[in-house]
């Protein structure tokens, strides 16, 4: 399995990109892949923590990525999917701000 | 984990017939079947003989026996055997048999779980630890307010020195560690940290907004292992808390709910009464002496509306994947003429479930399944054959987060569903489909089930109502 880190323009490109890879409805309406790669959506990441006074009001707002992130483990490809590539982030030290437990990033990247 | 890993070959040879459900089959020459007493561990000489069930399973469960990518059964004892083909993707946690959280470090090793004390099967979705420093309290990202910490003071839940001690300060205000985060508003999510009392016996746990205009938070009593007083405001409160037993003092403290607006922040305040605190916009407030203190180890918030087993991290956030138990069975195991599918399981949830654990032919359209629904503490039995349906039968559970033992009958205009020793209801209209395989889905690959699994037994002949009354009791 391989690693790969993207972000998008937004969520709708993110959700289209995911929805491409293959879903199915259920009988009962539920949505279900019908690939076995797993994908986190880590949306607009912080790129800077807010502050917050003792009374919890915000002093500094967070500084959020205006691209919509997501990260997936990819099973059975060596390759960024057709699509993908374009939208993969490079340069990334260690894990970046989200990690698949005990399966690291740098050794498994795509 | 090597004490539970029984080969095929040893189990015959068990003193005990090692198994975590009540009904297990005795590996001698007569093959009995029993219903286990209390104690499992030493409970052959009172265990009662299921005498009056002659047919045996031929795909049983208990369980007890894996591999790395394999969940074994115990029957068929020949080969073919009718193993699991396991996933899971990633490393994960569970409790061992000393009740000590420990790393399951192969990627896709079953786990037996030990939460409840004794062992079961696993089964969990995909989670997120959204919080990037879970055990190290230290790190600047928590935000100390009248607090100090120091960290690996006491042995945690792991059975390692790493259990950090919070201290208050003497101040007469708030008392907390609070982190920051970006959530989603009418989003559930659960938040957990395991906690044991020291110099003080309460903690309040809280999901909260900007300047607290809307929260959720209960108080936590960490002395008698109860759930305190709830101090949630702006419309919202908490729709589910649990305070769990993990020995030594340490209990795992877990609120779940949604805000109205976005939540951005989450903490963990000390308190000096689980009742009655006083508070400053629903934030405990008590006038400390720099003496007052609680243990800490293993913060935890995920999008769900229950807490799964503890995804540590320390610097990021982490995801453990879901675990997946496909591909048991054959046409020689599983009749597609009569039959009987039993199941003692217990859900993560008591509502917002769908998952499923189904005969069927690798497909939706012929199946015979078991769901868990999503309005409370309720599940269904279904037969489809053909993608026609045949039977339906809703089962209403006391509880469902409790273990139940479910078992399902099917003969052609003659289906049945039991639960805890009682005939619910019955259909009589409906023909069987053809199926062979056991999945942990609801037939092909969705819906994969989420919960706790002590035993699946399948029967390739009917039984008589007191035989099935006796296997669910």
């Amino acid at each position: 399995m391989k690693i790969g880190k993207y972000e998008f323009k937004d969520q709708k490109t993110a959700e289209a990109k995911i929805k491409a890879l293959g879903v199915d409805t259920d009988e009962d309406g539920n949505e279900y892949p019908t690939h076995g790669h797993a994908i986190v959506k880590l949306g607009h990441i912080v790129l800077e923590q807010g502050e917050y006074d003792e009374e919890g009001e915000e002093i500094k707002a967070p500084v959020l990525s205006n691209k919509y992130h997501l990260d997936v483990m990819w099973v059975g490809l060596d390759e960024h999917p057709y699509g993908w590539k374009s939208n993969a982030v490079g340069n990334i030290d260690g894990n970046g701000v989200h990690s698949f437990y005990g399966v690291d990033y740098q050794t498994n990247k795509m | 984990m090597a004490n539970e890993i029984y080969h095929r070959s040893n189990w015959g040879n068990a003193v005990n017939d090692i198994a975590w459900g009540d009904v297990y089959e005795k590996f001698d020459a007569t093959n009995e079947m029993f219903v286990r007493s209390d104690n499992y561990e030493n409970s052959n000489e009172t265990d009662k003989l299921m005498a009056a069930i002659n047919p045996k399973p031929s795909i049983l469960l208990t369980p007890t026996a894996y591999d790395n990518g394999s969940l074994h059964t115990v029957k068929p004892v020949l080969s073919p055997f009718a193993d699991f083909d396991f996933t899971r993707g990633t490393i994960a946690t569970r409790v061992n048999e000393q009740g000590l959280i420990e790393d399951v470090t192969d990627t896709n090793l079953p786990r037996i779980d030990y939460t409840d004390g004794t062992g079961s099967l696993l089964l969990e979705p995909q989670s997120t630890n959204l919080i990037t420093y879970s055990e190290d309290f230290s790190q600047p990202a928590w935000n100390k307010s009248n607090t100090s910490i120091q960290i690996n003071t006491t042995t945690s839940p792991s059975g390692n020195f790493d259990g950090s001690t919070l201290t208050d300060n003497a101040t007469s205000s708030i008392h907390r560690l609070r982190d920051t985060v970006s959530l989603s508003a009418s989003t559930n999510y659960s938040l957990s940290v395991f906690a044991k009392k020291n110099t003080l016996s309460n903690i309040q746990l809280a999901l909260i907004n900007t300047a607290n205009s809307n929260t959720i938070s209960k108080v936590f009593d960490l002395e008698n292992g109860v759930i305190g007083e709830e101090l949630s405001q702006g419309g919202t409160t908490v729709s589910d808390a649990k305070i769990q037993n993990y020995g030594n003092g340490w209990f795992r403290c877990i609120i779940v709910g949604q805000l109205s607006s976005a939540p951005n922040q989450y903490q963990i305040t000390l308190a000096t009464q689980s009742t009655g605190n006083s508070q400053s916009v629903k934030q405990v407030t008590y006038s400390g002496d720099g003496t007052g203190s609680v243990f800490l180890y293993g913060a935890q918030l995920e999008e769900l509306s229950y807490a799964t087993s503890y995804i540590p991290t320390s610097g990021s956030t982490v995801t453990r994947l879901k675990d997946v138990c496909l591909n048991s069975g054959s046409s020689d195991l599983i009749s597609s003429t009569e039959g009987v599918l039993y199941l003692e399981v217990a859900a993560f949830a008591s509502i917002n479930n769908f998952q499923s654990i189904s005969l069927s032919d690798g497909t939706a359209q012929n199946r015979i399944r078991f769901t868990l629904r999503s309005d409370l503490n309720r599940a269904f039995f279904q037969v489809t054959d053909g993608n026609t349906g045949q039977a339906f039968i809703n089962i209403d559970i006391t509880d469902i987060t409790d273990f139940n033992k479910f078992a399902f009958e099917y003969k052609e205009n003659d289906f049945a569903a039991w639960l805890n020793g009682v005939k619910i209801a019955t259909d009589t209209i409906g023909t069987v489909p053809t199926i062979n395989q056991l999945n942990f889905t609801s037939g092909a690959t969705s819906q994969n089930f989420n919960g706790k699994v002590k035993s699946v037994a399948v029967y390739k002949e009917a039984l008589t109502d007191a035989q099935l009354t006796a296997l669910t009791t």
